[in-house]
């Protein structure tokens, strides 16, 4: 408790609190900007933070880390360009809920969702960071390709569409993540004898490409097709009322628990990464719609304006913020590319994340922890402030005005990964690919989780079977690897669960259509 | 010629899936086996959805809207990319890609787009080369930002 | 604000250390490039000794600029080609010597001429702390017997080749593990994943020092002072000398002499501010100084050490 109490008193020391206030603006305005995300951020913001003492630095990243996220969600579900990655999901339900007038709605579900999942993990994060720490250890290079076939398999349940379809995209993804020197040998992929491709296709780039360019393709398109049926171009969704009432809230809380669970365990382990967390969770709230609301009178269907569209992944991503940092700051080990950062900024401090920096520096270790939870409690009350006046301001721009400034933005956050003009026809070309796979209609979903998890999925896949001696046994050896068998049990639960409704699905239109085949003529 | 969309994307695809498979035979033993899958995987699906085109989803791209408003952004987009990795400064290009941008959106009237074009290229050179510090590709001719 | 900052700072040092140099340069800001992301080992290094360099130089200042990509190809590839006139800065580590064998890199070392040295890092053998081995002997000798699993950073990265040469002198097998990152590799460690792992000093030394891995010897010509109890790697029966990474400056070649005798001048009054010494300590880096010709001297016993080991190995491409 005492230690507990020593992060508070450095927390609230005039300036710390101010900083991390001012962290929490910035970070909702970085997140809501498409092509500026809070790694790019954090990389500006390093050398600068040299000026300034560790607990002002830290505490204005902590700020941005935990807000970012949340901020991403504002420009999916306005315009349907993700400001972060985090909200690749969210702008499926939320822009369509958005375009059925009821912006303010899905805003507002967008970031109670966020504080939630944000102050479940910083809790977390507070009680139990060195028993999870623990459990972080246990996944070695066995565990790491389980969890890898478990996320990729955790699309399953959302190609009902076109089961071929999802799959090919999930392989293109993969196929994708295998550009550059193998890990195995070094020996070079694809890389067309550029050194640009040494590490594989830069990935901010790709990212930002893959869905801010695209998204700015679909934008300009929507603009033609308006312009050319002879309407009026219609205007950005109105924000409006940002109500959202308690019976809906009733309704998701079983939806943020669960996601808030997930987006935690997920956090704590080290490569796992927050995009496995929403896909995880997002699937998970589709199964519970499904069972519970789908088809009932006034719901809409998945996808087009489900709330649990919106509150799975916001809930997630913000969960795995602040449970990132127990492997961080318990072990030294960063629990995603983001929180690795906090080492750069914590070592030109002098200061070293593990256990040695509760003992040399415990005042600020335990700051960052209070911090994050301190952060997640002004973020509630800053995204609306932010929701009121900026974003009201900045979405009153006319829509084709917009085009110009998603690309630009798009095009020099690409640029700035590392200054170098390769990154812009990185994210070209990927813009144009993933608009490519909308108009084939292809989803862009499992390429993405196929990009995160390929290169995950091939090196302890080699690195296990190396240990092993290339016997396969281990990855569902109960005894020697339990994590590893039940997280495969559970894979291939979702894949039967998946055949089963297909198999259900197909039965019930070939009964449906049978009949009417039948009394037709011919 | 029309044929189904599904049928000529799985055709590329497949394509795309053979391509990289035999790209990976010349990789080294150790490093060949997992992409030669997943290749192998894509071609083999990409294959399948080309061949069920014949029994079902025989839709067609509606490609008007995409050639005539996608494609030209690319372009100038592209042109933007070459004209700043020449070396024709950040200023100037980014004003022109923006009025092209601006024109193809749909807004009109020559100081409405000189007037937004300026404002836009003036915000991103404050956001990311004054306010983030993002060195800029060398110009090559003097006088050019 | 950093650039008034640091603007400030340097006028108000400038009255106390005195005038640096009387030369006319620098008469514009010196780009010191990182071929690497911010957060990293280098890139920390360098803002450690920008932070102090710039209080040094009067009139213009040092910015580090993070020109990352390509596993650091594309940043040390541009400072290869920049004008030689000292304003291009190469914040240099030793995969430069190795890059061009073994990742196809357009340049070769002698395109760059050598200012100074800032900091060796040897390398370790580190066990986790669960670990049957608590001596080198009886882990080499366990690797006599039967092949130890080690983690490694990547397949022909310089602690990789160090296991190479380990090989090449005792008869110790070793099953490379590549893993990226070092908080990946630091997992398999800590959780007793793999046998081992070579890394360097540097990062190994802030969890030997919590117990939770042992360093079983150092690959120096002698024990560290944080470590009086860890043997050399000859002391513990490796035949080698010493094996240890480096970072330090260099510039383009056909910078004239004057100016790169300056910049390593700027290096060694860095080195020599106690507020410098006592960051980069803290920071887990320790800090050294070699003016330009005898950092040569290491580059080329590096890349003597190196290449042998490419080319029986069959590591280049």
């Amino acid at each position: 408790m005492d230690v507990i109490a020593l992060g508070f008193s450095t927390l609230f020391a005039p300036g710390v609190i101010l900083v991390l206030a001012v962290g929490v603006f910035a970070g909702l305005i970085v997140g809501s900007i498409p092509g500026i995300n809070d790694n790019i951020a954090f990389a500006m913001f390093i050398p600068f933070s040299f000026a300034i003492p560790p607990e002002q630095a830290l505490a204005l990243m902590v700020g941005v880390y935990c807000a970012a996220a949340a901020g991403g969600a504002i420009p999916a579900i306005m315009i349907k360009v993700p400001g972060t990655a985090s909200a690749l999901l969210t702008a499926v339900d939320g822009n369509a809920m958005a375009r059925q007038g009821k912006a303010g709605k899905a805003l507002s579900i967008a970031i109670t969702s966020s504080v939630i999942g944000g102050i479940a993990s910083s809790l977390v994060l507070l009680v139990f960071a060195p028993t999870l720490a623990l459990f972080a250890l246990r996944f070695g290079y066995v565990e790491n390709f389980a969890l890898a076939i478990l996320g990729l398999s955790s699309v399953v349940g959302l190609l009902s569409a076109n089961v071929l379809k999802g799959v090919i995209s999930a392989l293109i993804g993969l196929l994708t993540a295998t550009v550059g020197f193998s890990l195995v040998t070094g020996y070079p992929r694809y890389t067309f004898d550029s050194v640009n491709l040494i590490e594989g296709i830069p990935f901010v780039p790709l990212l930002v490409g893959l869905f801010g360019i695209a998204a700015m393709f679909e934008l300009l398109v929507d603009i033609w097709n308006e312009r050319r049926s002879g309407k009026a171009v219609s205007g950005l969704p109105l924000i409006g009322s940002l109500k959202f009432g308690w019976a809906l809230a009733r309704r998701l809380v079983p939806v943020w628990s669960l996601s808030a669970t997930i987006g935690n365990l997920i956090g704590v382990l080290p490569g796992a990464g927050m995009l496995m967390a929403i896909f995880l969770s997002y699937d998970q709230a589709a199964r519970r719609f499904r069972r519970r609301f789908a088809g009932k009178p006034g719901e809409k269907s998945w996808g087009e304006g489900a709330p649990e569209g919106i509150a799975a992944p916001e809930a997630a991503n913000s969960a795995v913020t602040a449970s990132s940092m127990v492997p961080l700051l318990s072990l030294g080990i960063p629990g995603n590319s983001t929180s690795a950062l906090f080492i750069g900024a914590l070592a030109i401090h002098g200061m070293v994340p593990g256990p040695l920096l509760f003992t040399q520096h415990g005042h600020i270790a335990w700051m960052i922890i209070v911090a994050f939870l301190i952060a997640n409690l002004i973020l509630w009350p800053a995204a609306f402030i932010v929701l009121k006046s900026v974003s009201r301001s900045v979405f009153a721009i006319p829509k084709e005005a917009l085009v110009g400034v998603i690309a630009l933005l798009c095009l020099l956050g690409a640029y700035a990964d590392g200054a170098n003009s390769f990154n812009i026809w990185v994210a070209l070309i990927a813009g144009i690919v993933a608009y490519g796979m909308r108009l084939a209609q292809i989803p862009l979903g499992p390429a993405i989780l196929g990009l995160v998890l390929g290169p995950q999925l091939e090196s302890s896949l080699s690195n296990a079977l190396s240990i092993s001696g290339g016997s396969w046994l281990i990855f569902i050896d109960p005894v020697n690897h339990p994590i590893s068998a039940a997280m495969l049990a559970l894979a291939s639960l979702f894949w039967l669960l998946a055949i089963y409704g297909w198999w259900r699905q197909s039965r019930n239109r070939s009964l449906a259509t049978r009949p009417q085949s039948d009394s037709s003529p011919s | 010629m029309k044929l189904p969309s599904d049928l000529w994307i799985g055709a590329v695809l497949t394509g795309i899936g053979v391509w990289a498979l035999w790209e990976a035979t010349g990789f080294d033993d150790r490093s060949r086996t997992y992409p030669m899958i997943v290749a192998g995987l894509l071609a083999v699906s990409s294959a399948s959805m080309a061949c069920l085109s014949f029994v079902r989803n025989q839709e067609q791209l509606a490609l008007a809207g995409p050639l005539r408003a996608a494609l030209p952004a690319g372009g100038v987009i592209a042109a933007w990319a070459a004209a700043l990795s020449f070396g024709l400064g950040f200023l100037l290009p980014t004003l022109l890609m923006q009025i092209a941008l601006l024109w193809l959106g749909g807004i009109r009237g020559a100081i409405r787009i000189l007037a937004y074009a300026v404002l836009i290229t003036a915000a991103a050179y404050g956001l990311f080369v004054v306010g983030l510090e993002v060195p800029l590709p060398r110009s090559r001719v003097p006088g050019l930002m | 604000m950093k650039k008034a900052i640091a603007l400030l700072a340097s006028c108000l040092m400038a009255g106390a250390v005195g005038a640096a140099a009387a030369a006319d340069f620098p008469a514009k800001d010196i780009d010191l490039i990182v071929p690497f992301a911010p957060g990293g080992g280098v890139d920390t290094t360098s803002r450690i000794i920008v932070e102090t360099a710039n209080t040094l130089i009067e009139g213009a200042e040092l910015n580090v600029v993070n020109r990352a990509g390509g596993g650091g190809v594309v940043g040390q590839t541009f400072a290869s080609k920049a004008a030689p006139d000292g304003y291009t800065v190469l914040a240099m580590t030793s995969s430069v010597v190795t890059n061009p064998k073994l990742k196809g890199a357009s340049y070769s070392i002698d395109d760059f001429l050598p200012v100074g040295l800032y900091n060796l890092d040897p390398s370790v053998i580190v066990v986790p702390a669960s670990s049957p081995f608590e001596t080198a002997d009886q882990f080499i000798a366990a690797a006599k017997q039967a092949p130890l699993n080690i983690v490694i950073a990547g397949i022909g990265t310089s602690h990789h080749m160090g296991g190479l040469a380990i090989q090449q002198v005792t008869d110790a097998q070793f099953n490379y593990i590549p893993t990226k990152g070092f908080g990946q590799q630091l997992q398999a460690v800590l959780g007793g994943h793999a046998d081992g792992a070579l890394w360097p000093l540097g990062e190994a030394a802030n969890h030997a020092k919590t117990d939770s891995v042992r360093i079983l010897a150092i690959a120096s010509d002698a024990r560290d002072e944080a470590f009086p109890d860890v043997p050399t790697y000859q002391e513990a029966g490796i035949d080698i000398e010493i094996w240890a990474t480096f970072r330090g400056w260099s510039v383009p070649k056909g910078t004239p002499d004057d100016v790169v005798t300056m910049l390593s001048g700027l290096l060694q009054k860095t080195y020599e501010s106690p507020a410098y010494k006592k960051k980069m300590s803290e920071a887990g880096y320790k800090p050294v100084f070699r003016d330009a010709k005898s950092f040569k001297q290491i580059i080329d016993g590096y890349a003597v050490l190196t290449s042998n080991i490419i080319e029986e190995s069959g590591l280049a491409k």
